[in-house]
């Protein structure tokens, strides 16, 4: 109970750190969540303009963008230049001097693009903006222009129909699910942390020497708190968040297998802050490690970015992370597999192997003292 | 000059002299370009791999999908084999509407067009954008209702000029920004050794004959040179250890860089003389560089353009995102339009920053 009131105390004193991870999860997952659409969206397009000349074809082309897409205005490519390296815009289209004059009278392009090839989104605008000339001068050629015909014309859209028997739901728990890995790796290594140093203090070290509690029965009850406490956390954080966030996952028959990870998961994460205690004995270490080993953990695991955009050597050494089976675990069952019992072996596994670091250190440290 | 030398010495000692500092000063900025490049180099400059998009339609949809591509000469259409087609952007097969969204579910095809060219799809992508913008062409085509023969769907109307460009290099400026600016860690010190806060080191440094300018510029002096060095580092070790090319040897780099180290050293001096508290003063220090970091797009790329679109104002003034977009003008880009005007606005910044420290700090040093 002790040790439950000291975590207690530790968590009031860490509030403002404890609501900023929950924070970050909670962002996290509406910036996932967001991913997941249940519904054709086609993206606007954000395109820069150079208007060099004032003319009715440059003018219904400028209208003609501005409609369904997100128009900046440059005064030369090379202010523009910036925009399309970062991806601010996708494309430039430049309206050259004379580009109406160029269409009507001469086989030239009218128009200049500038593109990035490496942007999908940029090579789709080299076709939107080949269209608008193809009309006008369809018109021109037919002797019928008509802006306001044209402008109707351009309205036709294609019905598209979104058919996807995978719930979003369900997606946007396995994005929850993914940002949790890590967050809770943060928010666990560091209130064990805590835990664990305020109990080596020298005060409470003398206490506890000449107390009659065995030294081995003292460090099983921190032990015990200490997944007690990863408990606790597993609780409330996925409690609040089945019943705030994804209450329709409750009648979900992956749910159960969601759960299963993450709660393994949580407590291997305990049983990983025990070995790091171990290791790390004053705060600012432990502050570092916390802040530290999750952000490397969770580029290695593919928590960011999949592992199959990483290179050949970094996919090998993701294999030695308890995360990356967690995320092929949650992968599976996104996917309608419940066949995860080799990936819950090897996180189990993970767990007692950090266990038995832990005690093997602890003994050696006890030695090291005598 | 020697005693200088062990002044600034004895500064960065005392200053890297424990495990904090030491790891947020050299190891915090090494490992994040370390994780950096391991997890973003393979997407510098890879172009995305687009393949015919695969489709499935009702035959009545063949003619419309073929004529997308028609050649110039068009064949008796009766006597076209209905059931696949190809072009430059597609590829497909007729098929029975349940047969396709069976494949559309498993991920075969990404889309299928009806007989009315309604299109069905079970994700969003390129490839759906380009089938939607394919039959929209069509049924806008046959709006217009205008001959076949006006239109010259052989001509060019565009000249396209592609340049392959590496938007994730944002994240690696950001953070290259970021530490040009850790000078501000050692000048934040300074306020502390001139105003009398109660620090014993700050009533040593009132009584002894030592000038306040020379305290001051040894201060400064160190912050400038472990800045400066963290900077080469950065570039060594970006350059020659990770053999990712970012740094082009260009002298107009050395105005920039310059004038973000003197922005950084006024940065700290202002938060150390504004802040009483020592432990705040470190907080804040870290804390405004990782914001401002972020806010140019350290952690995202996503974040820089949220930021640019909604809040162009807070994106065109933020220090980081100027010393950033800076480096990748004149290194990616070889583009010097905006250096003077970016180098004099560092240089506005710090002066006025520097102004309102010694103003602050002549009223309170007694």
């Amino acid at each position: 109970m002790n040790t439950l009131y000291y975590f207690i105390k530790i968590a009031k004193k860490n509030k403002i750190m404890l609501i900023s991870y929950m924070a970050i999860l909670i962002i996290l997952t509406s910036l996932i969540s967001g991913t997941y659409e249940d519904k054709y969206s086609r993206q606007k397009l954000n395109i820069g303009i150079i208007k060099n000349e004032d003319s009715q074809f440059g003018n219904s082309l400028i209208e003609y963008l501005d409609k369904e897409n997100n128009i900046y205005y440059y005064d030369c490519q090379e202010a523009a230049e910036l925009d399309l390296y970062t991806r601010f815009i996708d494309g430039i289209v430049e309206i050259p001097v004379d580009s109406e004059k160029i269409l009507l009278s001469t086989n030239d392009p009218p128009l200049r693009v500038f593109t990035d090839i490496t942007n999908s989104q940029s090579i789709f605008l080299h076709r939107i903006a080949n269209k608008y000339p193809l009309y006008y001068k369809a018109m021109i050629n037919a002797g019928q222009l008509d802006l306001e015909r044209l402008s109707t014309a351009l309205h036709e859209k294609a019905e598209v129909i979104f058919s996807s028997a995978q719930n979003v739901t369900e997606k946007r728990f396995h994005g929850f699910a993914g940002v949790y890995g890590f967050v809770v790796m943060m928010i666990l290594i560091k209130l064990l942390g805590d835990l664990n140093i305020s109990f080596n203090k020298k005060n409470i070290q003398i206490r506890n020497r000449i107390s009659s509690k065995s030294n081995h029965r003292l460090k099983g009850e921190i032990m015990l708190a200490q997944i007690l406490i990863a408990v606790l956390a597993f609780l409330i954080v996925i409690g609040f968040f089945l019943l705030v966030l994804f209450g329709e996952m409750l009648k979900s028959q992956s749910l159960a297998y969601y759960l299963l990870v993450i709660f393994l998961w949580t407590m291997v994460v305990a049983l990983f802050s025990n070995l790091i205690n171990q290791i790390s004995k004053t705060k600012a270490l432990n502050d570092i490690i916390g802040n530290a080993l999750p952000v490397i953990i969770m580029f290695l695991s593919g928590s960011v970015l999949p592992i199959e955009f990483m290179p050949g050597f970094i996919q090998n050494i993701a294999k030695f992370s308890p995360l990356f089976y967690y995320n092929q675990g949650l992968l599976k069952i996104s996917e309608s597999n419940f066949d995860i019992s080799g990936e819950l072996l090897i996180v189990g596994a993970f767990g007692i192997a950090f266990y038995l670091t832990s005690i093997y250190l602890n003994k050696e440290r006890k030695t090291e003292t005598l | 000059m020697a005693r200088m030398l062990t002044y600034i010495k004895y500064e960065l000692k005392i200053f890297l002299g424990n495990y904090s500092n030491m790891f947020w000063m050299i190891a915090f900025p090494l490992l994040l370009l370390t994780v950096f490049t391991i997890s973003f180099s393979g997407l510098r400059f890879q172009e995305p791999d687009l393949e015919k998009t695969p489709v499935a339609y009702h035959e009545e949809a063949f003619v419309p999908l073929y004529l997308v591509e028609a050649p110039k000469e068009l064949p008796n259409m009766d006597m076209l084999d209905t059931s696949s087609i190809e072009n430059s952007l597609f590829k497909g097969k007729a098929m029975a509407k349940d047969e396709a969204l069976a494949a559309l579910k498993e991920d075969q095809i990404d889309a299928y067009v009806d007989k009315d060219l309604s299109m069905v799809i079970s994700r969003n992508g390129i490839n759906q954008m380009i089938m939607d913008e394919v039959i929209t062409t069509t049924k806008q085509i046959s709006s217009l209702n205008l001959p076949l023969a006006a239109y010259d769907f052989n001509r060019n109307y565009v000249e396209n000029s592609g340049e392959k460009y590496s938007s994730i290099d944002v994240i690696f400026y950001s953070l290259f920004a970021m530490v040009s600016l850790y000078g501000a860690y050692l000048a934040g010190t300074i306020g502390n050794r001139l105003i009398v806060r109660g620090q014993t080191v700050a009533l040593r440094n009132a009584t002894t004959s030592t000038p306040k300018a020379w305290q001051v510029m040894v201060s400064v002096a160190a912050s400038f040179l472990w800045s400066l060095f963290m900077i080469a580092m950065m570039i060594i070790y970006t350059e020659f250890i990770l053999k990712q090319n970012f740094f082009s040897p260009d002298i107009n780099n050395i105005p920039l860089i310059l004038s973000a180290l003197i922005f950084g050293i006024a940065w700290g001096l202002f938060l150390g003389v504004m802040i009483k508290k020592e432990s705040l003063q470190t907080a804040a220090i870290i804390s405004s560089l990782l914001i401002m970091s972020g806010l140019s797009g350290l952690f995202s790329d996503g974040i820089r353009i949220l930021i640019q679109r909604s809040f162009p104002l807070i994106f065109k003034f933020n220090p980081v995102s100027m010393i950033g977009d800076e480096l990748i003008k004149v290194n990616m880009l070889g583009n010097y339009s905006t250096l003077n005007t970016t180098v004099l606005l560092l240089i506005g910044y710090s002066i006025i920053l520097i102004s309102i420290s010694i103003l602050h700090m002549r009223r309170k040093r007694v």
